[in-house]
């Protein structure tokens, strides 16, 4: 991995296109500004894995009978 | 074609039935081709059957059923992806997490499933800032929808509507 240090207000450029901005440190939280084109999706990484992992979950359930399920979004229910 | 799932045992299913996921789905990237699933006995519950590895399917659903107000939004990428010419080209569905208790089954409505219906082309679509969990339990969310019908009629007020509206889908500018 590529390590630059960095002070605040100074950035780094990734292609042509991206610029990622060191916007303020504080402690150890470090609070960055990305310009990138709309097309470039930016998430954090955490929300990614959170997914990710979410439908692991998802696609290995053991799958109790369907009917079951279905009552639970039909309005009358409960 | 033939198509031997865990789930449904043997299907049959019509390659024009074919979705196309171009990057997947997040943590199953390398399976591009679903179908979806119907049971004899209709419910509002549907399956995301992965055509190229039979032991994967997501149970899932039309948030409308539980979520009347449900607004993912489609950035510039995710657009592009889908190919579609106009709004009512597309289907939302979200994948549901279904553990040994039911009454605990949770919608994850921070990655809805788009699909373009007439293309079929599918893509997971993240909604990364808001209100939206991977985990909204749907008992929880059934006890929401009926309190905001209820205060919608009892007051005639007029904040969510409750049709299934065609801008389900609102875009980022």
């Amino acid at each position: 991995m590529l390590v630059l240090t960095r002070k605040r207000d100074e950035s780094i450029i990734i292609g042509d296109e991206i610029r990622v901005t060191v916007v303020d440190v504080r402690g150890d939280q470090v609070k960055l500004g990305i310009d990138a084109p709309r097309r470039i999706p930016v998430h954090r990484e955490e929300i990614y894995k959170e997914i990710q992992a979410e439908n692991r979950r998802a696609a290995l359930q053991a799958g109790p009978p369907s009917a079951a399920l279905d009552d639970l979004l039909r309005p009358e229910s409960e | 074609m033939l198509l031997k799932t865990d789930r449904f045992g043997e299907i049959r299913i019509a390659q024009e039935d074919i979705i196309h996921f171009p990057d997947g789905l997040l943590g199953f990237e390398e399976l591009h081709r679903y179908v979806v699933v119907e049971r004899e006995r209709k419910g509002p519950i549907r399956f995301l059957q992965a055509v190229d590895d039979g032991r994967i399917a997501f149970a899932v659903t039309d948030p409308q059923t539980f979520r009347p107000d449900y607004l993912p939004e489609l950035g510039e990428e995710d657009r592009a992806a889908l190919q579609y010419e106009s709004d009512e080209d597309l289907a939302v569905l979200v994948i549901l997490t279904v553990p040994q208790e039911v009454r605990e089954m949770t919608a994850n409505l921070m990655a809805p499933v788009i699909i373009n219906v007439k293309e079929r082309i599918g893509r997971q679509v993240v909604q990364g800032l808001g209100e939206y969990s991977t985990r909204h339990r749907i008992v929880d969310e059934m006890e929401r929808s009926r309190r905001l019908i209820r205060a919608a009629g009892a007051h005639r007020l007029r904040t969510v509507s409750l049709e299934p509206t065609e801008d389900t889908l609102r875009q980022t500018v």
